[in-house]
């Protein structure tokens, strides 16, 4: 669905992708994350056709996002992490931009915007920063585009939107559909992703599904000294210690995405070899 | 559907474009029209004798149209140089030649249409308000009364045998294509940039056409533009070296005929490898 292939991107002074490779499927939720200008909207924006590679290609849906031919692009939506919305009533929005798309589905659109709370009399202008991100949120998952790409979507959301959030976006994956989420906030994201793919310094410093990670690793809190010494990643708490051991025993533990996150960057070798074994 | 253009699509996005600028566009009218007041209210003021003379309505128009048009062109792809307009504008699915079709046809088409017929608007008011200053004035100064200034044709001009009218509105298109083009060119300070960048090319085609194309022309100069050259010629005397009907036909066709369409394609291919 989404083929990244010896991705060199650089802006003036700072090169940000030399060589990248990555490849999406259908029907999975991606959880991209990286730490602040790592390139994770620079490679959502790549996948859009917002930028252009310098060297390599970018194929997503079988086009070339930066030819922005309006069958691509009536497939796939953006939620940019600073986006715009025209002044408009919700229902000037259903009826001068969902003609664009033509699997827009109203209907599914209105559950959103009922489940999100958003006022519908209001115009955008009206409305606060969290519900205009709800609106386009709500009009990305209507326009039930094949590949989805959000870039820090729970930014400016309050906890309960946040939950509504992943309701939702849980609610609308299908086998067809390619959601990729990137994001620095990962707890947000725990529940949801069924991929984690973390970038770092421009290049994948980690991507697997979060079946093989839960199988093959252990997250839990340990309070035997010998574990947590022997422990691929630990990180003392109030109580015990958090830490990331090799899962032996096939234990069923919950994945704790952040704690996953500061491994890979601090201690991403151990972590990579419990994959490569 | 077509490769590169959709008639349905480019109506809908019409109206898409339409819907989200209208306010905009208004405003913008409601001001020239303003302005056009504020100026005319000055003349009568300043001139009362003779507040709306025919070449005053002459130069209001075509000064104003420079003047508006040219603004309101740089600033029509203002959307690009902002991170989150310019991402909802391209990636809404559309050609990129539907978009810049409809910039055309808002920017160029329905602005020039819309600025004359504020114009007249505001003409036609404002000549039956001058005419009444003009009489008053007279009347109390005890001079004989005039005939009332009439309507003016601001699209046929009736001195000389040209109607140079049609070639200040040429002048005009290239001129507003050109900060058409710049408009989507620079992210920043579109109108100064286009300005300062249309001075030199300005200066660089004198430049050219004066020292690099002089030195190897004979001694003399054009008589006309595209057709005559005139040379000093010390035996013949003076020798006019005319052009092949053809081709100074062709040549006066494209400068005033093809110079807008020409920055039209150049902002096409700039606004489909625009980046963001």
């Amino acid at each position: 669905m989404i083929q990244v292939q010896n991705l060199h991107f650089g802006y003036r002074r700072k090169k940000i992708f030399t060589g990248l490779n990555l490849k999406l499927e259908a029907g999975h939720i991606y959880g991209l994350l990286g730490k602040n200008g790592t390139g994770k909207s620079t490679l959502l924006k790549n996948m859009a056709g917002l930028l252009f590679p310098r060297e390599g290609t970018v194929n997503v849906l079988g086009f070339t996002p930066g030819k922005r031919q309006p069958a691509f692009l009536q497939d796939i939506f953006m939620v940019p992490e600073e986006f715009h919305l025209p002044d408009m009533p919700i229902e000037h929005l259903i009826k001068y931009h969902a003609p664009f798309y033509p699997k827009f589905n109203e209907d599914q659109f209105n559950r959103f915007i009922t489940e999100f709370d958003i006022p519908r009399s209001n115009t955008m202008q009206q409305m606060s920063y969290g519900q205009k991100k709800k609106v386009l949120i709500s009009f990305g998952l209507a326009c039930n585009t094949s590949v989805l790409l959000m870039d820090e979507p729970t930014n400016g959301l309050d906890i309960m939107s946040k939950s509504q959030f992943r309701k939702v976006i849980a609610g609308c994956l299908d086998e067809n559909k390619c959601i990729v989420i990137s994001t620095h906030q990962v707890k947000d994201l725990e529940s949801l992703i069924d991929r984690v793919t973390i970038i770092d310094e421009g290049r994948i410093l980690f991507d697997q599904t979060v079946d093989n990670i839960t199988r093959k690793l252990s997250f839990h809190i340990s309070y035997d000294s010998d574990e947590i010494k022997q422990a691929l990643f630990r990180e003392p708490s109030l109580r015990g210690s958090a830490v990331i051991t090799r899962n032996t025993q096939d234990d069923e533990s919950k994945l704790d995405l952040e704690l996953l996150y500061k491994a890979i960057v601090l201690n991403g070798n151990a972590i990579q070899s419990v994959f490569n074994a | 559907m077509n490769a590169v253009f959709d008639l349905k699509r480019w109506f809908l996005y019409m109206g898409k474009h339409w819907n989200e600028n209208k306010r905009r566009y208004l405003l913008s009218l409601a001001a020239v029209g303003g302005l056009l007041i504020l100026w005319y209210s000055f003349l009568m003021i300043v001139n009362p004798d003779n507040p709306m003379g025919l070449r005053i309505q002459v130069v209001t128009f075509y000064v104003g149209l420079f003047l508006t048009g040219c603004l309101f062109a740089s600033m029509i792809f203002n959307d690009l140089s902002d991170g989150p307009k310019a991402i909802h504008y391209l990636l809404t699915p559309a050609y990129s030649l539907e978009k810049l079709l409809t910039t055309i046809v808002f920017g160029v088409i329905l602005f020039f249409i819309s600025y004359t017929a504020v114009f007249y608007a505001v003409d036609f008011i404002m000549l039956k308000i001058g005419n009444g200053t003009m009489n008053a004035w007279l009347e109390r100064h005890h001079k004989a009364p005039r005939s009332p200034q009439e309507l003016l044709n601001v699209f046929i001009s009736t001195e000389g045998s040209d109607n140079i009218y049609l070639y200040i509105l040429l002048i005009f298109f290239a001129v507003q294509s050109m900060f058409l083009l710049g408009s989507v060119y620079f992210v920043k300070n579109q109108y100064i940039k286009t300005l300062v960048s249309g001075l030199i090319v300005f200066l660089f085609m004198v430049f050219f056409i004066h020292k690099v194309m002089g030195s190897f022309m004979p001694d003399g100069s054009f008589f006309e533009p595209f057709t005559i050259y005139r040379v000093w010629n010390s035996s013949h005397g003076e020798v006019m070296i005319q052009l092949p009907e053809w081709l100074s036909s062709i040549l006066l066709f494209l400068t005033k005929y093809a110079l807008a369409p020409s920055l039209w394609v150049v902002a096409y291919f700039r606004l489909k490898e625009k980046e963001v």
